[in-house]
């Protein structure tokens, strides 16, 4: 082999070990970097979040529904100054179900995510807006998905007596999964126990058990449920 | 099956290569990130409670089950829902009797997989990704397999005459 060439194969030799070795600290620099940006972020959040205080708060005791286990959640009763209008009411148990979480493994939603909007339309349906972390943190799985909506739902229904349904949404946006499995372009049904009864009910109240049944069909009133052809 | 190797085909696509069958049983297979090692659940679709407040602007039309009578993509699985239940109840039966420690009845969850099927759709996630001996996870797609089989025999007697499936809208 030629004398050039094996120098030029040396000098290529150094430089790709030279680049691995330095690719690596990258690599860990950019996480490092990627971590203590999401900390700082959270830190900031903290310290500018605006309070959830109105004239009507009043210590209350809270049902927050936390982890007890893998795959269910089980209500916990905390102390919280709780307003008597539900907008904020339902920010104010939102806001405890995230941060005041008793230990890791209670934890439901990833201590990163924000509630970033929160408020009822007049027909019941309560719209949650999430921060981004909601989706991209929770761990990807049927039950572990389940976990977190079993978990807001519970915790809003529980405390805030006007929800009939709830929608989530990331980031201001609707999405298709949480994660990956569970659907969120629909809507989750809530019943506060103290809620004043609706109108009776056309059809049982598990749907998903229904056999079909031509004289009793099932209504669809989700929106988006408007058949689409398919564009060839 | 819906898909050979790493490739990610969209919900539509899944559901449209299932809606393709006549007679079809659509069974979607998962392994979780959490849990303990041969925890088992068969989930069945849960479309919310039809909504009775006043947001009428929202109501369309009832689905109809006649004879060719579209219903829209979304709500595929609907007409399909006590089928559903059924076979999530088989099959949770059988891994309940070869996974302990897995629940008796099966779990009702919005699994995006399943909605735009139109035949009995059933999930069912595994525990976990997170073990740490992965072999211990491959040891469990035997009697996984056997499970599944086993509720699925079980189903198909059972299952009364197809009706005329009502005609599905093409996919968005």
């Amino acid at each position: 082999m030629p004398r050039d060439l094996k120098i030029a194969l040396g000098i290529l030799t150094v430089a790709v070990l030279v680049g691995l070795i330095s690719l690596r600290g990258l690599h860990q620099r950019m996480r490092g970097l990627a971590e203590s940006q999401s900390s700082e972020e959270k830190a900031r959040r903290e310290v500018l979040a605006p309070e959830t205080k109105t004239p009507t708060d009043a210590p209350q005791g809270a049902r927050i529904y936390w982890a007890a286990g893998e795959d269910r959640v089980t209500s916990t009763t905390v102390e919280l100054a709780l307003s008597a209008e539900p907008v904020e009411r339902g920010k104010q148990v939102l806001q405890a179900l995230i941060a005041d979480t008793p230990s890791p493994e209670q934890r439901t939603i990833p201590a990163d995510a924000e509630l970033l909007a929160f408020y009822i339309l007049p027909d019941g349906t309560a719209v949650a807006d999430f921060s981004d972390a909601l989706s991209s943190e929770t761990p990807s799985g049927i039950e572990s998905e389940q976990l977190v909506v079993d978990s807001i739902s519970r915790t809003l229904e529980n405390n805030v007596a006007t929800v009939r349904r709830l929608k989530i949404l990331i980031h201001g946006q609707e999405v298709e999964t949480l994660a990956g499995h569970l659907d969120l372009t629909g809507f989750f049904d809530l019943n506060p126990p103290n809620a004043a009864p609706l109108a009776p009910p056309q059809s049982n109240a598990t749907p998903a058990t229904n056999p079909p049944n031509a004289s009793t069909p099932p209504k669809s009133r989700r929106p988006g449920s408007v058949a689409k052809p398919r564009s060839k | 099956m819906t898909r050979n190797d790493d490739s990610n085909p969209s919900y539509e696509d899944r559901a449209a290569v299932a809606n393709a069958y006549r007679d079809a049983i659509f069974v979607s297979l998962h392994v979780s990130s959490t849990g303990a090692t041969g925890n088992t659940r068969a989930y069945f679709y849960q479309f919310p409670v039809p909504f009775q407040e006043t947001d009428t602007s929202l109501a369309s039309t009832p689905v109809k089950q006649g004879f060719r009578t579209a219903i829209p993509w979304e709500e595929a699985q609907r007409p399909f829902a006590d089928q559903s239940l059924r076979l999530a109840n088989l099959v949770q039966i059988e891994l309940a009797h070869r996974f302990p420690q897995s629940p008796n009845a099966p779990t009702p969850a919005a699994v995006r997989n399943l909605r735009s099927v139109a035949a009995p759709a059933v999930a069912v996630e595994i525990s976990s990704v997170s073990v740490s001996d992965p072999i211990a996870l491959t040891s469990l797609s035997g009697p996984l397999a056997a499970s599944m089989a086993k509720g699925i025999a079980a189903f198909h007697p059972i299952t009364p005459a197809t009706p005329p499936t009502p005609a599905v809208t093409s996919q968005p």
